[in-house]
This record gives structure tokens, sequence and C-alpha cells, in this order.
């Protein structure tokens, strides 16, 4: 059941309901039967997986906290981590598995066995897996780490595993920032339910005016790109369009999500905040899809080591840890490939600073720009961070690797050799229209974080107007699932 | 220190007072409110309506037989009293909806956008629909629709398990691409890039297809949100002026394009001649006459299209042919191409003109007396 669809609006105005006026328990107890019910709607045959996993990361975290000595520890925890990883292994990565095994026998010429791996497998990534799968994970992980206890309630524990707001796509809610949650009602404030109504509708906007009528032309140039067809302008211009397509799908059902629990008087972490304002590869996963970049931080880059056993090291773990973030993506080398890049420039960025002796910028918000000098040098920064960035889209979308070689052909070799092909890239500005809104709210952002210009709740009341405006008058172009559903 | 409080929300949204209540709320409804009646004065006698209908399912796919299709069905046309068949304009020119309105009983329609509906008639007498509204056109002696379609045709695509449809899908998908680029014209040849786009989106089309088929013919929860969206969808567009980015300039500055489709419509028609047309017409009169023995009431409506088109059609079948068919099978036959309502393309109705239309024809099958009690 998708966020912008009807079935969804009427289902949640009755999980709300239940939420708001039940007593407590009850209400806790028929969200989580709801939460499976939305769940099943994609396919009831996965429903059992999601159970199996909740029972057995509950179990087991019961486990390991009662368990003495470190060796009993691990070995519960193990039963956690194999739980998860193999059902992430099979259901996910068991088709990229035996493709691959299939063509490297067929490359040592051994074509007859390579046969017998046939990539046919008979489901589908089950929607959400991804996401339910770290959820779990960290819960016994902050377990074992001595950071949490564990669940007393195993409803509650279902409740946080199966919360239908953040269920199939995010955020990764950790188990220590939403199981306090269940413990008593919140009472929803005045501000809280506004809020969250922003929210909600931002997202719906998001998703249905610009990403799904983005959609069509960001496949259409990717589709030509591929081929090689199309001037270099508008291989430029389809990933600038990628980049604000895959922002307000996946950033938008990141701020339903928020809405939502915000709605029932919850409080989610935030997953993204002005991305494409960032001015390096690190800074971009500090606002980027954070709830995976913070977890991805905790539990692979920190525990390989992080920064603290060498500057060599630290390079490793960075291209390590965001490569293993391209894998959880999907499950092809394109995404291998897009994770190694980020990885990569974090890696490069953090060579950079080691070199010229600069260090990060760990202030937030961002400090006013002193003078001119300053501003142009913050603007440069933020373009040449676009840049690598978008490029990177060029992976993320890309059909093959040989497609991908292609595009980046046609974006930093075809300029030199036939020109960039402005006219042609802008010769229907249409779709800069729809991408509008993108731009305008990280300028926007620009202002607040640089200037102190403050916001006031008459800017929302007119922003709000205005998306609802748009929600009804503007048609959505081919009605796409939410990009991150897939993983 | 989570990353809760080392990063603001993503809205740092300005903490509104407690004094403040649901003030901004109460505004914000007020304010979209006048937008959007603002909207409808300003911006509403500037769009020249929807040209398209609103979301809308393009139907399951059917296979006659291999090779033989494919149909789009609409409905459940095993237990609809009153079965659309035709070309597109079936599925442009009667809105499907306004006719279930009309007291006919269960609606369906079955189109076919590349396929004679001569092939079609055997199958709708197996459905058993009490009665059958033929939508007319010279396509009904017989036309050639797009040749890659035609290439596309010559397997019919498998059946696909819903439990792993996306696997079979691309599977599918991978293996019609392989054998339609092997069909085109070869590597090298200034044609090829074309031939090749076109595939893909055949490709694309055709897979959606194929994954609605499937949803649709098992119980599925996908079909449940299309019905409540397209639901929805349809009612907003008829309350709104809307429109779409894909079209934006077409429906803001560009007028409805009358002639669009009359080279088409004389490139599909010049493929048959007289003989391949009276061979066609004489198996439809037999299918036809099939039906009415079944105890299947017919009645066919021509419906409206541009001069220009209109022209084009003459050339190769005369108004008096069709005329003459039906009077022949003693079919109540209604002709309308003459009838001034906005065409989008020269062959098709615009949205809003198809349920104006289809009101007309639906009083037209009352005064027939297929009102069902």
């Amino acid at each position: 059941m998708s966020f912008d669809t009807v079935t969804f609006a009427l289902f949640f105005a009755l999980a709300f309901a239940a939420w708001r006026w039940l007593p407590f328990s009850a209400a806790k107890s028929v969200v989580l039967v709801g939460s499976l019910v939305f769940y099943a709607w994609w396919s009831v045959w996965y429903l059992p997986l999601i159970v199996l996993s909740a029972f057995i990361d509950f179990a087991v975290g019961k486990r390991i906290h009662a368990a003495v000595g470190e060796r009993a520890k691990r070995s519960w925890l193990l039963v956690s981590l194999s739980t998860n990883l193999g059902l992430l292994a099979t259901f996910k990565y068991a088709t990229f598995f035996l493709d691959n095994v299939s063509a490297l026998l067929t490359w040592l010429g051994l074509g007859g066995l390579a046969a017998s791996f046939s990539s046919t497998v008979p489901w589908v990534v089950p929607v959400g897996i991804s996401f339910y799968t770290f959820q779990t994970l960290s819960y016994s992980l902050d377990i074992y780490r001595g950071r949490l206890a564990p669940a007393t309630s195993f409803r509650d524990f279902g409740l946080f595993v199966a919360f239908f707001p953040q269920l199939v796509a995010g955020p990764i809610v950790r188990a220590q920032e939403l199981l306090p949650q269940f413990e008593r009602r919140q009472t929803p404030t005045p501000w809280r339910v506004q809020h969250g109504l922003y929210m909600v509708l931002w997202g719906l906007f998001a998703k249905m005016v610009i990403a799904d009528n983005l959609g069509p032309e960001v496949d259409r140039i990717f589709k030509l790109g591929a081929a090689g067809t199309i001037p270099p302008a508008t291989m430029w211009l389809g990933l600038v369009y990628s980049g604000c397509q895959v922002f307000a799908d996946f950033g938008g059902y990141s701020a339903i999500a928020i809405g939502l629990a915000s709605l029932m008087g919850l409080r989610f972490p935030a997953n993204f905040v002005y991305p494409y304002l960032s001015r390096s590869p690190s800074e971009f996963w500090v606002r980027w899809h954070i709830t995976l970049s913070t977890w991805i931080r905790d539990y692979i880059y920190m525990p390989l080591g992080g920064n603290r056993k060498g500057e060599a090291r630290a390079y490793f773990n960075s291209v390590v840890t965001m490569t293993l973030a391209g894998l959880w993506h999907g499950a092809a080398w394109t995404y291998v490939l897009w994770g190694f890049y980020h990885g990569v420039g974090v890696a490069v960025e953090r060579l950079a600073r080691r070199i010229s002796g600069a260090r990060r910028d760990r202030r937030w918000p961002r400090e006013a720009p002193r003078g001119v000098g300053s501003l142009l040098w913050r603007v440069v920064g933020i373009l040449l961070c676009n840049v690598f960035i978008h490029t990177s889209w060029t992976f993320f979308r890309a059909p093959d690797l040989a497609a991908t070689g292609r595009m980046l052909h046609l974006l930093y070799i075809a300029p030199f050799e036939q020109g960039l092909g402005l006219a042609q890239a802008f010769a229907q500005p249409r779709y800069l229209l729809v991408a509008l809104p993108v731009f305008l709210m990280h300028f926007v952002r620009a202002l607040r974080e640089w200037t102190g210009w403050k916001e006031r709740p008459w800017h929302r009341v007119v922003a709000a107007a205005v998306m609802v405006l748009l929600l009804l008058v503007v048609r959505r172009g081919d009605v796409q699932d939410f990009v991150y559903f897939q993983f | 220190m989570s990353n809760v409080e080392r990063c603001p929300t993503t809205f740092a949204a300005p903490r509104v007072a407690r004094r403040e209540g649901y003030r901004p709320l109460a505004l914000t409804l007020a304010l979209a409110a006048a937008l959007v009646a603002a909207w409808q004065v300003f911006a509403g006698p500037r769009l020249p309506g929807l040209a398209t209908h609103p979301a809308r399912f393009d139907g399951a796919v059917h296979w006659i037989a291999p090779g033989v299709g494919p149909f789009y069905a609409h409905g459940d046309v095993g237990r609809a009293d009153l079965v659309v068949v035709g070309d597109s304009r079936a599925y442009d020119d009667i809105e499907l909806e306004t006719l279930a309105g009309g007291g006919f009983g269960r609606v369906a329609r079955v189109w076919g956008p590349n396929a004679d509906l001569v092939d079609l008639l055997p199958s709708i007498r197996d459905a058993g629909p009490s009665a059958v509204l033929i939508v007319a056109s010279p396509s009904l002696f017989g036309a050639d629709y797009d040749p890659l379609m035609t290439v596309l045709l010559q397997r019919s695509p498998p059946a696909l398990e819903r439990l792993s449809l996306e696997n079979g899908l691309r599977r599918w998908k991978s293996e019609e691409r392989a054998r339609l680029f092997a069909d085109g014209p070869p590597a090298g040849d200034p044609a090829r890039g074309d031939y090749e786009q076109k595939v893909d989106l055949l490709v694309e089309v055709w897979a959606k297809r194929l994954a609605d088929t499937v949803r649709r013919d098992g119980w599925s929860t996908k079909e449940v949100d299309r019905v409540l969206n397209e639901w929805v969808d349809r009612r907003r567009a008829l309350a709104l002026a809307t429109f779409t980015t894909q079209k934006w300039h077409q429906q803001w500055a560009e007028p409805i394009r009358v002639d669009y489709l009359a080279p088409h419509t004389t490139k599909m028609l010049n493929t048959r001649d007289a003989a391949q047309r009276a061979a066609t017409r004489a198996r439809f009169v037999d299918a036809a006459r099939a039906l009415e023995t079944a105890g299947i009431r017919l009645a066919a409506v021509r419906a409206p299209i541009s001069p220009s088109v209109l022209a084009a059609e003459r050339e190769f079948v005369a108004d008096e042919d069709l005329r003459m068919l039906f009077t022949e099978l003693g079919v109540p036959y209604f002709e309308h191409q003459e009838l001034a309502l906005p065409v989008r393309d020269g062959s098709h109705l615009t949205w809003r003109a198809s349920i104006e239309y289809t009101r007309l024809v639906a009083t037209h099958l009352c005064e027939l007396g297929w009102t069902r009690p």
C-alpha cells in the first residue's frame, strides 16, 4: 500500500483513529495488525519473513542480554546476524550471486555447468527487506554492545519493526529512538499536528507533482544516454532531473513517513537535509539518507576501525563502507560501483584535507560567508560537489556497466568531440519548471543557513496553500512506485 | 550523539506559539481555497480541457490465438451485459463510466489497437453478453497498423506467475528485445537507432500491460488501488481544470491537432486492397450473424472525427459501404462522423467530448430499449 494512493488515505484514517482514541494498549495492537496488513498489501507471501525476523530478534535480544560471558553473547548475536543477513542474501542477492557464478563459469569455459546456475529464482525481492532487516540488526547489535535493554513486550517490538510509516522505505529508526515512544501515548500538540500535515503535504507534492512528472523524461534521457544518442548537454540536464526526481521521490517518502509519525504524536529522525547544498562528498552523506549513513557509520565503519587505526586504514574503511552501502541499494554491479565511487570521493576528500591542512566544518548550521570571496568559494564548492554527486546518478540509474560507460563518455568526452548541444537540450524547458521547487527549496535554505533569515509561520501557510493547489491541478506523469521500494 | 540531535529536522519548522493553535492550518485551507477558485476563473478558460482521459488503465491484454490480437479488456467481459467493441475509438470515444450510469447493466469494453475486430467477435459470443455495441470505422474492413507491432505479435507473451512476476517480465523483456533487434535493420543502418528506441518503448509498454493483466486475472490489491485512484481522479478532473506537464505545451499553447492523424489514416488503410476488404467484410458479416444467432443484440455507431481524417477514410471506404453493411445485417447504425465535437488528434475525441458523446450514444441505446429494469 503506497502512501500516494486513496487506499492508504482510508487506511491511515482508520489507523489514526485507533491510535488516538482506543485505550493505548489496544491501540498498539490494532496498529500492529494494521501495519502487517499494510505490508501484506504488496504480497501476503512475504509476511512470514518479517514476522520471523522480528520474532528471532526479539528472542535473541533477550538471550544476548541475559547471557553471561562474551562468548555466549556473541553466539546469540551470530544467530541474529545470520538470520537477517541470510534473509537478505536469499531474497535480495541470490539472483545477483547466481548470475555472477554463471558468468564466471562461462568465462572459464564451463558453459554446461553455468546453465545450472540459472538466475530464475521463484521470488522477487520482498518490499522493504533492506530496511526492516537493518532495523532489527541494529536492535541486536545495540543490546550486544550494552547500549540498549531488550524490549519487554513482543507487541511493542513488533510495532517497532513493522510500524507502517517507516516499514518499507525508512527512515531507518533505531530501537532506542522508537521503543521509548511506545511506552505511553504521546499527545500531539497543535504544532506537531500541523508540522505533520505540512510534511505529508510536502511529501505528496514532491512525489506526485515533481518526481512522477520528471520520471518519464528522466527515463527517456537515460535510455537515449545509454545508447549514446543524445547531445552531452541533454545528458547533463537528465542528470539534474534525475537528482531532483530521486530526491523528490525518496525525500518525499521520508517526509510523509515523518509527517504521519508526527500526526500520531511520534518523532522520527530526519532523513534528508537539503543534500544538494553539500560542499563535499562527506557532507553529502550527512545530509542524504541520514538514517542509512549513520547506520553504516555506527555498524560498519566504526567496527572496521573507523579513523582510529591510521590514515591508510581510514581511507580503506571509507571505501569498503560506502561500497557496502552501494550494495545495500541493489544487487547489481552498477550499485556496487556507485557506492565505491562515493567511497573513493570521501577518501579523496579526507586526503585533500590532510594535505591542505583544512579541517572539516562541523558546525551546524553553517555560519554566514565572510565577504564576497567566501560566498563565491562556497558556491563553487556546492557546484563542484553537485557535479560529483550527479555524475554518480549515472551508476545509480544505468541498466549495466556498458551503459554507464557510454553515459560517462557523453558527459566528459563527447563535449570536446561534438560540442555541448545546448540549444537542443533546452528546447523544451518545461521540465525545468517541474524541477524548480527543488532548486527553490535549496536556495531558500541556503539563504537561511547563510544569512540567519528566519522562517515565519506565514511562509509555511503560503507554501502549503500553493502545494495544495498544484497537487489538485497538476496531473501526474506515469505513476511510478517509490524508487526506494525496490531496495 | 544520535543523528536527531546532530542534524536539524528536514524542515526546521518555526514553532507555532501555543496561542496560535490551529490558526495556521485554517489560514492555509482558506488561502488554498482562494487559490483554487482563482485558478478556475483565470486559468480554467485558457486550458482546452483534458485532451486525454485522466489516468486510466489501458486494459488487460488478451490474445485470441497466438499472433491474433492483442485486444485490451476493461471490466469483466465474462459477466458483462453490454460489451463495447471496436478499434481505438472504442477506447477513446466511449467513456465506460458514463455508459455504466445509463442503466445498461454491467458494462465492459474490448478494443484492439492493432488487430481486426472480426477476429474478436467469436470470443465475444463465447463471453455471452446480452448486447454488443460496435464502434465502427473503416478499419472494420481490415487495416495494417504498425509494422513493428506486427513483428511483435508473432509471439504471444507467456503466462507469468504472479509471485515471480518481476523475474518473468525481466526475462520476457530481454528475450523480446533480442528477438526484435534481430529482426530489425542491420547494425550500421541509419534507421537502426530509431528502430531500437521504438522496440525498447514497445517492450516496456507491453511489459507493463502484461503485468497489469496478470495482476488483474488474479485477485490483486493493486487492482483495488487502481480502481479507487481512478474513481477519485475522474472526479477531480471533472471538477477542476487540470493539466499534465508532459502535454504542457500542447495544452497551453497549441490548438487541438485536428489533422494530426490524417496521414496515418491513409497509410493504415492503404495497406489493404479492395479484394482483401471484401473478404474481411464477408467474415465480419458471418461473425455478426453468429452473434445474433446466439441471441446477442447488436448496434453500431460511427464516432465523430475531423474533416481531414474523414476525407482520408472516404478515399478507401465510403460512408455508404458501412451503412450498407449494417443495413444488410439489420443492425441499428448511428452515424455521427460529422458531428462537431472536439477531437484531439483528428481521430479521437477529447475526454470531456467523449463524455458528451457517450451520453448521446446512451440515448440511442435507450431508444432501442437496451436499458435493463
